[in-house]
C-alpha cells in the first residue's frame, strides 16, 4: 500500500513543483539541468521507495506513476479545464515578426531564444521571416515561417 | 484493444496494493492467538524480500512466570529472516533445535508487547511458531520478491 501512496505524493509534488517553475524550466537542458534532474532523481528514489528495494515495491511504485500518466492523459483529452491547469496552454510570443513584449516577459523567453529556435528549426535568419512563434505547453517554441508569395 | 486491457490491469494492480495484497495494507495485517489470550502475534501476510517489517508478540499474565517471559519461535521462519532488531531487548536471547529462545525480565506489568524487526532472506512461505508457558500460535507470511 505505502508503495501506491509514497508514488502518488511524488507525482503530485514533482507535478507542483514543475508546473509553478512555468514552461521553460526543463526544456533545453543544459549540463547543469542534466546533473539537477539526476539529483531531483536521485532524492525521489529515496522517497518512493524508502528501505524496500524489492522488486514488488519498485514494480508498483512504476505500474503507479504510469497509472498517474494514463489518467492524466485522459482527464487532459475529456476536460480541457484540466489539460490547461496540468499542462498550461500553448503562448504567441511573436505574431507576424513582431515579438509580443507582454508575453516574452511574462514567460521569460527573449528574442535571442526565438530566433535560436528560428534558426534550428526553420534555417530563418531574421524576426520578420516569422509569421508565428508558439511556447508550446511542453516549454519548446514552434516557428511557422512566413510563406513567401 | 491492448491498451485499454493493460490499463484495465494497471488500476486492478494499483488496487490490489492499495488493499494490501502485494503486503502492508488492510487485506495483509492479521492477528493470531492462542485463544486464551497467552500469546497474540500481529504480522503482515505478505511481505518483501529484504525489506524492513515487523511482528509483534503480545503476551498476557499467564506467560509470566517467576519474572520471565520465556518464548520459543521455531519453524522455517526464524531460520528465513534476518532479525534486525527486538524491542524491549530480551534479557537472553539462544539458540534452540529449530528456533530462537527469548527471554524477557517482566517487572509490574501483566502484559508484555514485544516488537521483532526483521528482513525476510528467503522467498515464498515462512511458518512460525511461537511457544509461551505450553500454549503456542501459529503464523506464516509470504516473501515476494
Amino acid at each position: 500500500m505505502d508503495a501506491v501512496l509514497r508514488a502518488v505524493a511524488i507525482y503530485a509534488v514533482l507535478l507542483v513543483i514543475f508546473r509553478l517553475t512555468g514552461k521553460r524550466s526543463m526544456a533545453q537542458v543544459t549540463t547543469f539541468d542534466f546533473i539537477i534532474l539526476l539529483i531531483v532523481g536521485e532524492a525521489t528514489q529515496q522517497a518512493l521507495l524508502g528501505e524496500d528495494f524489492s522488486i514488488t515495491q519498485a514494480a508498483l511504485v512504476i505500474a503507479t506513476l504510469v497509472l498517474l500518466e494514463r489518467l492524466f492523459d485522459y482527464a487532459s483529452w475529456r476536460l480541457p479545464r484540466f489539460k490547461r491547469v496540468a499542462e498550461g496552454l500553448p503562448v504567441i510570443v511573436v505574431e507576424n515578426g513582431r515579438p509580443l513584449q507582454e508575453a516574452m516577459t511574462k514567460e521569460q523567453i527573449t528574442t535571442d531564444d526565438v530566433l535560436s529556435a528560428a534558426r534550428e528549426s526553420q534555417g530563418l535568419e531574421r524576426m520578420d521571416q516569422i509569421k508565428w512563434a508558439v511556447l508550446e505547453a511542453s516549454g519548446g517554441i514552434s516557428i511557422v515561417p512566413k510563406t513567401s508569395t | 484493444m491492448w491498451q485499454r486491457s493493460g490499463t484495465v490491469l494497471l488500476v486492478l494492480a494499483v488496487v490490489a496494493a492499495l488493499a494490501g495484497l502485494f503486503g502492508n495494507g488492510p487485506l495483509s495485517w492479521t492477528e493470531r492467538d492462542s485463544g486464551d489470550g497467552v500469546v497474540t502475534v500481529a504480522f503482515e501476510r505478505v511481505t518483501h524480500h529484504k525489506a524492513d517489517d515487523s511482528v509483534t508478540l503480545a503476551f498476557g499474565p499467564e506467560a509470566v512466570s517467576d519474572g520471565t517471559v520465556t518464548v520459543e519461535l521455531t519453524g522455517t521462519w526464524p531460520g528465513g529472516v534476518d532479525v534486525r532488531g527486538i524491542s524491549p531487548e530480551p534479557t537472553e536471547q539462544r539458540v534452540a533445535a529449530g528456533g530462537l529462545v527469548l527471554e524477557f525480565a517482566v517487572e509490574d506489568t501483566d502484559r508484555l508487547e514485544v516488537t521483532v524487526s526483521f528482513r525476510a532472506q528467503e522467498y515464498g512461505p515462512l511458518r512460525g511458531e511461537i511457544t509461551v508457558a505450553g500454549r503456542s500460535v501459529s503464523f506464516s507470511q509470504f516473501v515476494l520478491p
